[in-house]
């Protein structure tokens, strides 16, 4: 089986007046063609940082070391020109506010026709029919009017269509969506999920989603990797995920959501205490000083990704003996 | 049913909208429209809707932070809108707000200590008074009394809407008006406060105004639940009912766009994707407000506009509104 994107041993860290930070800690993932990877976990897990790191967006305090082979090629090893050509024509990006990822002083069709015009060889004109032709593609209506108008104009839900439109130009095969519904009303929300679903469909999309929302998940992703303090800490298909849970911080994340399934009124399950710092984290398991489980073991050594089942990985030193969790 | 211990009536709040070199007034947002709510004693009453539906302005009506343009918001038999500067003091005695964002909402340059004794301070309560008093707020609400001495920015999100509640409760208020309180926080944290707040609740009996657009969260707490759209309250009831057997096209909708963590139910179940966003409340439509995205709207709906009429219970905004056990997906498929 080949995959689209390898990752291998991918470490962050940043430099920052208070000492190393390492948000992204030996992170290794596949994600293979068509398929949609969620990438899931609270603020400051790493999840936006190994997106970024991925698309080599990320400033002079951070270094990156590890390997991500994508379409035959390691990302991290090519020059930055190389690296051009990658992004926004093999990976496309979507970020969580488009207010702030437009530019307010072009309009949209020009930032549409400047990603095509980047990695094309064709005239302007041509390139502003593609901007048409996308903002039809993610249900902006009236778009040959819209095409001339500016960021502003636009609604909070028509924006980040906009920015799928501008991601998706030049037909990649990848597409990170970092957050995308989170800065916009669950109805919009709905409305923008079906148009990434749509455009997957008729484009061969392969999608990677990072988001918090785990309602979002479960209905949108194929495979859930779930990250907890820089560090992979299990990941399977998604069912496997939200019914043979097997991490203990996993079970604690979907405890503590209020489902539209609960009981009302009734006390939440919740994870005591706060995220570890990622300059000093935890010796041993970075979640032990939260969980339930905690054992000696845990304390004394991290635990690695092992094998608890068929496509199925958990960071945990009592994964055999806790078996599936509730 | 008892008193309600809080009533707003009809109240109206508008913002000018301000255009030109000298600013002048061109029109105004009509950012609350005539809603009318009542709240209970020991209930909480969750206030729900999207972006631009007036629920944050409703919450600081109440409390007059914004002035209201008219309307009446009676508590105990007074007035809030119409009381003077004194009175007003002792009123916000009773009714407390806790903020969304708990980074603003905090002053960096005041220790714990001082922003939650704050309320007593204003309210004539000696030194060494608050002192002990404010110990036992903090602890009461998850937070250690040293704590005190330490300034904001020293504490996570988490901890900080700890503090924003503690100085909401610091003068035991009869009603509590939150707005947004967990939705700067992550969901380990949220389910944390959450719980804090169902505690203080059961212990002190007071009455609540939980707003937020989280329709679960609000599931979760909320006794009966709000639901409001550009300006206007279009259902409101029980929640069981509202959720179980929603009487508003909008209702129905909105809590059929909410993903659901189970992903069993999220692929089984039928959505309504509304079209469209919300239109802006500087020019609303004419008749029914959800009259443009609606999706069973017929010609009435945008010539005249439908009133609060209580239906099995629940007060509905709606010419057509969906039966008991009709599903808005039924109603479609049907016509």
């Amino acid at each position: 089986m080949t995959f689209l994107l390898e990752v291998n041993r991918l470490d962050v860290r940043f430099r920052t007046e208070l000492g190393m930070v390492q948000a992204v800690n030996d992170v290794s993932f596949t994600v293979s063609k068509g398929e949609t990877l969620a990438v899931v976990g609270e603020s400051g897990c790493g999840k936006s940082v190994t997106a970024l790191a991925l698309m080599r967006l990320l400033d002079r305090t951070a270094t990156i070391q590890g390997e991500a082979m994508f379409e035959g090629i390691d990302l991290f090893s090519i020059s930055e020109k190389e690296m051009q050509k990658v992004r926004g024509a093999r990976i496309g990006m979507i970020f969580q506010d488009p207010m702030t990822a437009l530019n307010p002083v072009f309009t949209i069709g020009n930032q549409i026709a400047e990603v095509v015009l980047a990695h094309r060889d064709c005239t302007k004109n041509e390139a502003k029919l593609r901007a048409i032709e996308m903002m039809e593609l993610v249900g902006i209506p009236d778009s040959k009017r819209r095409v001339n108008q500016y960021p502003h104009e636009f609604s909070g839900g028509m924006r980040q269509r906009a920015m799928i439109a501008m991601a998706i130009a030049n037909t990649p095969s990848l597409l990170i969506a970092d957050e995308p519904t989170t800065a916009l009303d669950v109805t919009v929300q709905a409305q923008v999920m079906e148009v990434i679903r749509g455009v997957q469909e008729s484009i061969g999309l392969t999608v990677m989603l990072i988001t918090h929302d785990l309602g979002l998940v479960a209905g949108f992703a194929d495979r859930i990797q779930v990250m907890y303090a820089g560090q992979l800490v299990e990941t399977s298909d998604r069912n496997r995920i939200f019914y043979e849970t097997r991490h203990p911080y996993t079970r604690a994340l979907l405890n503590s959501i209020p489902s539209q399934l609960g009981v009302p009124g009734t006390e939440l399950k919740t994870i005591g205490g706060n995220p570890p710092s990622l300059i000093s984290p935890p010796v041993g398991c970075s979640f032990h000083p939260r969980c339930l489980h905690v054992a000696d073991a845990c304390r004394a050594s991290r635990p690695d990704l092992e094998a608890v089942g068929t496509n199925h990985f958990s960071r945990c030193h009592r994964s055999a003996d806790l078996g599936v969790l509730r | 049913m008892s008193e309600p211990i809080l009533r707003v009536e009809n109240v109206v709040t508008r913002y000018p909208i301000r255009a030109g070199l000298f600013r002048r007034m061109v029109g105004h947002v009509h950012a609350l429209n005539d809603v009318s709510i009542d709240l209970f004693p020991g209930e909480t009453l969750g206030v729900v809707g999207e972006s631009g539906c007036g629920k944050t302005t409703l919450g600081r009506s109440i409390l007059r932070l914004i002035e209201p343009d008219s309307g009446r918001v009676m508590y105990r038999g007074m007035d809030v809108l119409a009381a003077n500067d004194n009175e007003l003091r002792s009123l916000r005695k009773e009714l407390q707000i806790v903020f969304q964002d708990p980074y603003a909402s905090l002053n960096p340059r005041l220790p714990v200590n001082e922003i939650v004794g704050e309320p007593l301070a204003v309210h004539g309560v000696a030194k060494s008074e608050r002192r002990t008093k404010v110990g036992e707020m903090l602890s009461e609400v998850g937070l250690l009394p040293e704590h005190g001495n330490r300034y904001p920015h020293e504490f996570s999100g988490g901890q900080r809407q700890r503090i924003g509640i503690a100085r909401a409760l610091i003068l035991n208020p009869a009603v509590l008006i939150l707005d947004e309180p967990v939705s700067a926080l992550d969901v380990s944290i949220q389910a944390q406060i959450l719980n804090l707040l169902r505690r203080i609740q059961q212990e002190k009996r007071i009455s609540m105004i939980f707003i937020a657009h989280d329709l679960s969260v609000v599931r979760h707490v909320s006794d009966r639940v709000a639901v409001m759209y550009l300006g206007r309250v279009v259902e409101i009831g029980d929640r069981k009912s509202l959720y179980e057997s929603p009487k508003h096209p909008y209702t129905a909708s909105l809590l059929s766009a909410v993903p659901v963590a189970d992903p069993v139910t999220e692929l089984s179940r039928q959505r309504i994707v509304l079209h469209g966003d919300v239109p802006s409340p500087a020019n609303p439509p004419s008749g029914c407000e959800f009259r443009t995205r609606c999706p069973i709207a017929q010609d009435r709906c945008a010539s005249a506009r439908p009133a609060i009429q209580e239906i099995d219970g629940v007060g509905v905004a709606c010419h057509f509104p969906l039966h008991r056990g009709e599903s808005l997906a039924g109603r479609l498929n049907r016509s």
